[in-house]
């Protein structure tokens, strides 16, 4: 019976795949093509034009571009779903009473041997500069705050498991000291949003307009390309997601018997 | 059929295969974890699909990246003709790591409820107080 339960479960998820293979290939009748779709055409067509300045974004990395130039406000949105996101699970994992972290960092964790020790706080260092590396050079080659930022994650997992999590905290790495963080970046990315529009461009502006007067932000400053407001945008977005991750793995670490102890004496659905 | 056809064919077949394990997991399995690992595999799988929309059979393809740091109309016509799509990479870059996101408020949902119930088999669940 059981066995026939599973041919049947796989002849089903078979027939799905083919169905919908059918479908999707009948109906959009699409399989990669030598040309590319004329959207992508124009994009790449103009990010890097200096011969078109009207429609330039100063950048020659076209995603980076198309991510905080054309459709800049789209972005923001959804670094404010990820702001919103990591707020519920810091609402989701409130204390109601704090004083049993400090008590959890005097106590100090326990700690794996000296090899992983030494290896760890290799890769930590390494994968630190990479992410930093990632998000300065993020409007010149394939890069950006997203990426960065989800690069940089990896690290206080690695640390966590390592040593201990009061360790990190010991290093300064504290959850109100990376909300923080995480709130000047999107800082950082609401004031270099809302700068063109007291200037008479439009939200979000990032190069000079025929129709809007503001003169854009500077595209090289001495012998660095800063890409206009692609640079500063992308600083911000990897405070905030890098600073956003370290929070979520600070919270997900913390020992079950500090809930346990917050939670007495609470009825359900406190 | 000819062979390029055929093996789009089949990356098609395999794609819609995985989406399909995947949504099985999502609405059959009890064990909370499970669910959350097969919505995860199901948000990579569609992530996939739309970058393998931006795909191009041009000869070489190259990132759409402007390669020298000084224009010349050349070099962009160069670019143009063996780019690939930079829209659906547009697209994917922001689903990922709302992804992950969501993925992060789930597994603390599910951590909250072991602590309160005790259990992350979701019958069990239904069967306590409140239901």
């Amino acid at each position: 019976m059981e066995s026939i339960k599973a041919l049947f479960v796989v002849l089903t998820i078979i027939a799905f795949a083919l169905v919908i293979t059918y479908i999707s290939y009948g109906t959009v009748g699409y399989s990669p093509k030598e040309e590319i779709r004329p959207l992508g055409e124009y994009f790449v067509k103009f990010t890097f034009n200096e011969e078109e300045k009207t429609w330039w974004a100063a950048s020659p990395e076209t995603i980076t571009a198309t991510l905080w130039d054309y459709r800049g406000l789209d972005t923001v949105y959804e670094t404010t779903v990820f702001y919103l996101a990591v707020i519920g699970c810091l609402a989701i994992f409130r204390l109601r009473k704090p004083s049993f972290l400090r008590e959890l960092e005097d106590k100090g964790g326990v700690e794996l041997t000296v090899i992983v020790k030494v290896v760890t706080s290799i890769i930590v260092a390494a994968i630190l500069l990479i992410s930093i590396d990632i998000t300065l050079h993020g409007h010149i080659t394939p890069g950006g705050g997203f990426q960065a930022g989800s690069a940089f994650a990896v690290a206080p997992l690695l640390l966590i498991a390592a040593f201990s999590r009061s360790f990190l905290e010991k290093l300064g790495f504290k959850i109100n000291i990376s909300h923080t963080l995480r709130t000047i970046g999107l800082l950082i990315i609401v004031f270099v949003a809302i700068l063109p529009p007291l200037l008479s461009g439009f939200i979000l502006q990032n190069q000079p307009k025929p129709w809007a007067p503001f003169p854009g932000y500077p595209v090289k400053l001495g012998p660095f390309e800063l890409g206009g407001s692609l640079f500063y945008l992308d600083v911000g977005e990897y405070l905030n997601i890098a600073m956003g991750f370290l929070a979520i793995f600070l919270l997900i670490s913390l020992p079950e018997n500090v809930f346990k102890k917050d939670m007495e004496g609470v009825e359900g659905g406190a | 059929m000819e062979l390029e056809t055929l093996i789009v064919t089949y990356v098609y077949a395999m794609f819609f295969t995985v989406f399909a394990i995947a949504l099985y997991g999502v609405v059959i399995k009890p064990n909370i974890v499970k669910k959350i690992i097969a919505l995860s595999i199901l948000g990579d799988t569609a992530n996939t699909i739309i970058i393998f929309l931006g795909y191009r059979t041009a000869a070489k393809p190259l990132p759409p990246i402007f390669p020298e740091r000084i224009f010349s109309r050349d070099t962009l016509e160069m670019l143009l003709s063996r780019t690939v799509d930079p829209t659906p990479q547009v697209l994917v870059i922001t689903a990922i790591v709302i992804n992950m996101a969501v993925t992060a408020l789930l597994t603390f949902l599910a951590i909250q409820v072991y602590r309160l119930y005790g259990t992350l088999d979701f019958r069990k669940i239904i069967k306590m107080r409140g239901w």
